[in-house]
């Protein structure tokens, strides 16, 4: 019973620090934040099997954060709210041409993050190109080109 | 910028119509609210940082604490916040006044206290252990019955939340102390 209580606590308290961190905190995934994730796993694998190593111990923790998965997208499925709640809205950052400062700075978005991607995806040149520019629930930007 | 009237209609039309062809869904008051909850999560993580750093969860300055003092028998240094599971210690300093005739000195721990902590060692270790109904009462032998005798309780908690624990040198005051178990 304890490590099921462990694995519900651990769950919601990520998702919770998370979700507060920001979409954007874990979308640009540089090397130093693929070691911090290294680091969080660490620190979290010690609080949720504490001193039980055994393989029960091991199965009952992946089935019961597996399960919690999927009935967290059950909900979601079901309720918009929670969706939006727990994965958040994406965001216009450039609408029309129009670039809302207050909202990129919000979102810890600025132009080079928004060029960078749109060279990626459409190979745009200039800020001017973009029609659309959106910061998704996972923390990516996509743009929409004015020309295609 | 190939077909400038062709970018001037399409924006025109797009402003009209701001949401034309993006088939997205906009809800800025609820963006809104999300940024100010996670403005006051990072304020409410900063806070927790700090309030690690000063021991409020265990470990620090906030967290280590005496009760009793030499002329009473016994000073006991005790964590006021723990963690379950998590190692902690509890130091006694019984002062030469305490020591009886024979060198022995006879320190009692509240029994059901005990039973919310592991004791990995206890250094020195005690002469003899003896259990009564609501203690247990440890016997240690000093050949230096002029200087203060320090014994170290090395512990490992194992219930959570506020705990009430006693103690005292067997005939003297008793020393209460209350400490706080994190999960």
């Amino acid at each position: 019973m304890e490590s099921v209580i462990r694995a519900l606590v651990v769950y919601f308290m990520l998702l919770v620090v998370f979700r507060i961190s920001g979409n954007r905190s874990i979308a640009q995934l540089t090397t130093f934040d693929f070691v911090l994730l290294l680091i969080i796993s660490e620190s979290i694998q010690q609080a949720m099997i504490t001193d039980d190593y055994s393989v029960a111990n091991a199965f009952i923790l992946v089935v019961t954060l597996v399960g919690l998965d999927i009935m967290m997208s059950l909900w979601k499925q079901r309720s918009k709210l929670a969706e939006k709640v727990l994965d958040g809205i994406p965001v216009l950052v450039i609408e029309n041409g129009k670039l809302h400062k207050d909202r990129m700075e919000k979102e810890r978005v600025d132009e080079a993050d928004i060029l960078a991607s749109a060279r990626e995806t459409h190979g745009l040149e200039r800020l001017d190109q973009i029609k659309h520019a959106i910061v998704e629930v996972n923390g990516g930007i996509s743009v929409v080109p004015k020309h295609r | 910028m190939l077909f400038p009237g062709a970018t001037l209609s399409e924006s025109h039309m797009a402003a009209q119509h701001p949401k034309e062809g993006l088939e997205i869904e906009q809800d800025m008051d609820f963006q809104e609210s999300t940024w100010r909850i996670q403005r006051i999560g990072w304020i409410l993580m900063i806070a927790v940082v700090i309030a690690a750093i000063a021991g409020v969860c265990g470990g620090g300055p906030a967290s280590s604490a005496e009760v009793g003092d030499p002329g009473s028998g016994m000073t006991v240094s005790y964590d006021r916040f723990t963690r379950m599971n998590a190692r902690e210690t509890l130091d006694l300093e019984i002062s030469p006044a305490a020591i009886r005739p024979d060198s022995t000195v006879s320190v009692w721990l509240d029994r059901e206290w005990m039973e919310s902590v592991e004791v990995n060692a206890i250094t020195p270790e005690p002469e003899s252990t003896e259990i009564a109904a609501d203690r247990i009462i440890y016997e240690f032998k000093t050949r230096a019955a002029d200087s203060p005798l320090c014994v170290r309780f090395d512990l490992k908690t194992r219930t959570l939340g506020s705990v009430r624990g006693r103690g005292g040198i067997e005939g003297g005051p008793t020393h209460s102390f209350t400490q706080f178990a994190y999960p």
